[in-house]
């Protein structure tokens, strides 16, 4: 009886152990796992660092367009008023 | 003994399960809530990738279309060939502007070499750009128009001798050269002449400058002048 109860005892311990076990394995994250999300973290934060390099290289591109467009209008606007200017001059 | 034995097997479950206890703690993570985070990096990703092609397929755009564009100093090289002007005389052409600018203001010299300057100024072709055309055709224009007319309504005064009548004031040179004109300098002192027929040494009278349209007048009397014919007594 003695016996029976002390294997019983035992018995339970394992099975508490056991569960124990199960229960952190399945429902935590292992390292590993963790160690890859932090590192597609690091990824789509160089990305977003890209992403922003680009843009302001964009934007940085169109001023320069629109500039040198600003310019190109104004040489050709004072271009056909010295046309003008030459033509009233002629007559 | 049975007893150690129990407390031995209590205390073991007990750090097992502490232990099992921080080991959660220290993931700070579910499985679903690790999984949610992963998905959504996993589409930031897949937007961020997709926003840098897009992103440098325009700037390779931008690149091209700015690469294309005409230079400017073309454009400006073109525009100062119409004129035949190169930097250098535009510079040039603008500082003898401001010098003549200057002369006007200061009313330095004469107006005849002003005006002469400027119509050096409105012959170069240079005076068809923009920058200096109205400077050129107008403002000069005018601040020399403004000078001429200045010099013509100032008055000279004139101190009488004996001997002198209006008429022959008026007929002077350095005045109307016109003996015709004496009723101008007769209006300009009316204060001081009480009948122009009588005038006397040390009057000083103003003599002003005869406007086109009284010019005209007394130079049209003087010609249709015909002397009265002898009398015969």
């Amino acid at each position: 009886m003695l016996k029976a109860k002390k294997l019983f005892t035992s018995a339970l311990a394992m099975l508490m152990l056991i569960s124990m076990i199960s229960f952190v394995g399945c429902s935590g994250v292992s390292e590993e796992e963790m160690a890859n999300l932090e590192a597609l973290r690091i990824e789509v934060k160089a990305l977003q660092k890209e992403v922003n390099s680009l843009k302001s290289e964009k934007t940085q591109l169109e001023r320069e367009i629109a500039e040198h467009n600003a310019q190109l209008e104004k040489v050709a606007k004072q271009k056909a008023e010295v046309e003008a200017n030459l033509a009233k001059r002629e007559n | 003994m049975k007893g150690y034995k129990l407390i031995a097997t209590i205390l073991s479950l007990l750090l097992l399960l502490s232990v099992s206890v921080i080991a959660q703690e220290e993931k700070e993570m579910t499985a679903e809530e690790f999984q949610k985070e992963m998905n959504r990096l996993t589409k930031e990703k897949v937007e961020l990738t997709k926003q840098i092609d897009e992103l440098k397929s325009q700037i390779a755009d931008l690149k091209a279309k700015k690469a294309a564009l005409r230079p400017v100093d073309e454009a400006k090289a073109e525009l100062l060939a119409l004129v035949g002007a190169t930097d250098a005389s535009m510079e040039r052409y603008g500082k003898e502007i401001t010098d003549l600018e200057g002369k006007i203001r200061r009313r330095e010299g004469s107006i005849e070499d002003a005006e002469l300057a400027l119509q050096n100024l409105q012959n170069d072709k240079i005076s068809a750009c923009p920058k200096y055309n109205d400077k050129v055709f107008n403002q000069l224009t005018s601040m020399l128009e403004a000078w001429k007319a200045e010099e013509a309504s100032k008055e000279v005064v004139y101190t009488v001798v004996k001997g002198d009548c209006l008429w022959k004031i008026a007929k002077k040179d350095e005045f109307y050269g016109n003996g015709f004109a004496w009723p101008v300098i007769y209006n300009a002192n009316r204060d001081q002449i009480k009948n122009p027929d009588l005038i006397y040494p040390k009057q000083q009278f103003k003599i002003p400058n005869l406007t086109e349209e009284e010019k005209a007048k007394y130079d049209k009397a003087r010609a249709n002048y015909k002397p009265a014919p002898p009398t015969q007594n």
